[in-house]
């Protein structure tokens, strides 16, 4: 398969470094990544602002890398678009160093980068995995080993138009799967508002996110599953529309 | 009287903003927040790395010749909308959250990457009933002669709208068509507009060193190109001069896909 790879925390992010490694042994990779890490990108695209640049590494055999200086949905867009000669059967984003869980999916570079991918039709995962050192390649070998050889099956787990978000658990089993869905209510966002010397106000985002919600949702969730130490996966759709929504609506009366 | 809470990702002064809560502001208790700086395309980034989050209450803006509170930001409209609502509007939560009026409507997978419904979402997430509001897109904005039939829109059924009982993951998305005067609307319809969507492409350019550089532009193109949405007849009506309504929901689980995958389908 030809397969794209990116990421949120950098080109050269071990996480990246020891998927393409796995994979390149039995499949055509390519790596297009930010340059630097971008925690919370979402699905930020660089437009108006400023022009993309890309530049191309010769660090690894047999895996042809470029860095851009963007967001990974600039990554994946610019890939698909530029830079490579074609199409990828695949793409992969990750493997990212926090877990990409309920609404947080949307403030997550790595599912957003695989969300793009769906959009531009491609069949796209996100893989995150919990690593407390995430500077050692090594500690991420695992996770990428058991990515090259499940690959089929995630591929096939993947809707067609649409993504796969894939969580590791901080401590696996490999025997252990969970397909489930998204957690509801789980972001909370904890600021810090100070003054600065000049007596303007500004906000630290404290990081990492709040976490609730998992009694109120019960035995169901990604959350949930994670906590047990499965590794889940979640289909992803692009089509947000809410059908049982449209009662509701009519019932309001809304007209001119 | 109701408390509502106006985001806008252009800026304090664009007439998006003004002519909106002005409107509203003859009846209700309005705040406005805008970013200082246009951020279009952000979805739902947040700034974890890097830089605080500088932000302001403006004490002399007014509409109308009325004192409006009114708060600037830099960061992303998501962080804007998370502050807003998480810290300086902690203890009077607005009955309602009005992202917009965006220059360009969102349909189909723009969603993702929009700001406007960015916010949106941040208010969902809060359990805040909120509205993406959108017109078509012109560079260089609308006239306020344009706007002011969309904002006595949403001025006429604001009650309706904050009261509505939608499902708690579910934000309406409303796309407004381009009229001269407010008897030019044919109807509302709820719908979901998902038969065009936007592709980022790129054009290519060299810069004096020889350098290669691109710059993203979004085109539009059919879905049937590979068909990731089925076409609707939102679209259909929209051009026609009808108000389209899609309400939307955060959970984005292909339930169907799901079932198959719990269900031990044989892969």
């Amino acid at each position: 398969m030809k397969i794209l790879l990116t990421n949120e925390a950098g080109c050269f992010h071990p996480g990246i470094v020891a998927l393409a490694k796995e994979l390149s042994k039995d499949h055509r990779v390519c790596v297009v990544a930010p340059l630097n890490r971008l925690s919370g990108a979402g699905h930020a695209l660089t437009t108006d602002q400023r022009p993309l640049h890309a530049q191309q590494w010769f660090v690894l055999d047999s895996v042809k890398m470029w860095s851009v200086d963007g967001t990974p949905c600039d990554c994946v867009a610019l890939a698909l678009d530029k830079l490579l000669l074609d199409k990828p059967d695949l793409i992969i984003a990750g493997i990212d160093p926090v877990n990409n869980r309920g609404n947080m999916i949307y403030t997550s570079g790595v599912v957003s980068a695989a969300l793009e991918g769906a959009i531009q039709g491609i069949k796209s995962i996100a893989i995150s995995a919990p690593i407390a050192d995430d500077k050692k390649e090594k500690l991420y070998r695992p996770v990428a080993k058991w990515v090259a050889r499940k690959l089929r099956y995630l591929v096939n787990c993947t809707p067609d138009f649409g993504a796969l978000n894939v969580n590791f658990p901080t401590k696996f089993k490999p025997q252990k799967i969970m397909p489930t869905q998204l957690t509801d209510g789980l972001l909370d966002n904890d600021y810090e508002i100070e003054v600065n010397p000049f007596g303007s106000t500004y906000a630290w985002l404290k990081s990492p996110l709040r976490e609730f919600g998992l009694e109120a949702y019960g035995q169901q969730g990604d959350l949930y599953w994670l906590k047990q130490g499965y590794i889940t996966v979640t289909p992803l759709k692009l089509d947000l529309l809410k059908g049982e929504a449209v009662t509701a609506l009519q019932k309001a009366g809304i007209k001119l | 009287m109701m408390n509502i809470l106006i985001a806008n990702v252009r800026n304090l002064e664009a007439p998006e903003t003004r002519v909106l809560a002005g409107e509203l502001a003859k009846k209700h208790r309005v705040t406005v927040c805008s970013m200082d700086l246009p951020s279009r395309q952000k979805g739902n980034a947040f700034s974890y790395s890097g830089f605080p989050i500088k932000f302001k209450q403006l004490s002399s803006y007014q509409i109308n010749g009325e004192k409006i509170p009114a708060y600037k930001f830099q960061g992303t409209p998501a962080d804007m909308m998370s502050i807003m609502l998480g810290n300086i509007m902690r203890h009077r939560q607005p009955q309602i959250v009005i992202c917009g009026i965006s220059n360009g409507i969102s349909l189909g997978t723009d969603v993702f990457c929009s700001s406007n419904v960015g916010m949106a979402m941040q208010a969902a997430f809060a359990n805040v009933p909120c509205i993406a509001v959108g017109m078509p897109m012109r560079v260089g904005g609308h006239s306020e002669a344009e706007l002011l039939p969309v904002a006595q829109f949403i001025a006429k059924n604001i009650e309706k709208l904050a009261k509505m009982q939608l499902p708690t993951d579910t934000f309406l998305n409303i796309s407004f068509p381009l009229v001269k005067k407010y008897e030019d609307y044919q109807g509302v319809g709820i719908s979901s507009m998902d038969n065009l969507t936007k592709m980022t492409r790129y054009v290519e350019k060299v810069d004096c060193k020889g350098n290669t550089y691109y710059w993203a532009e979004m085109v539009t193109r059919e879905s049937a190109e590979n068909a990731p949405l089925s076409p609707t007849a939102g679209m259909s009506y929209f051009q026609k001069h009808y108000i389209i309504m899609s309400p939307l929901t955060y959970d984005c689980t292909d339930y169907t896909r799901l079932s198959a995958l719990q269900k031990g389908e044989r892969l």
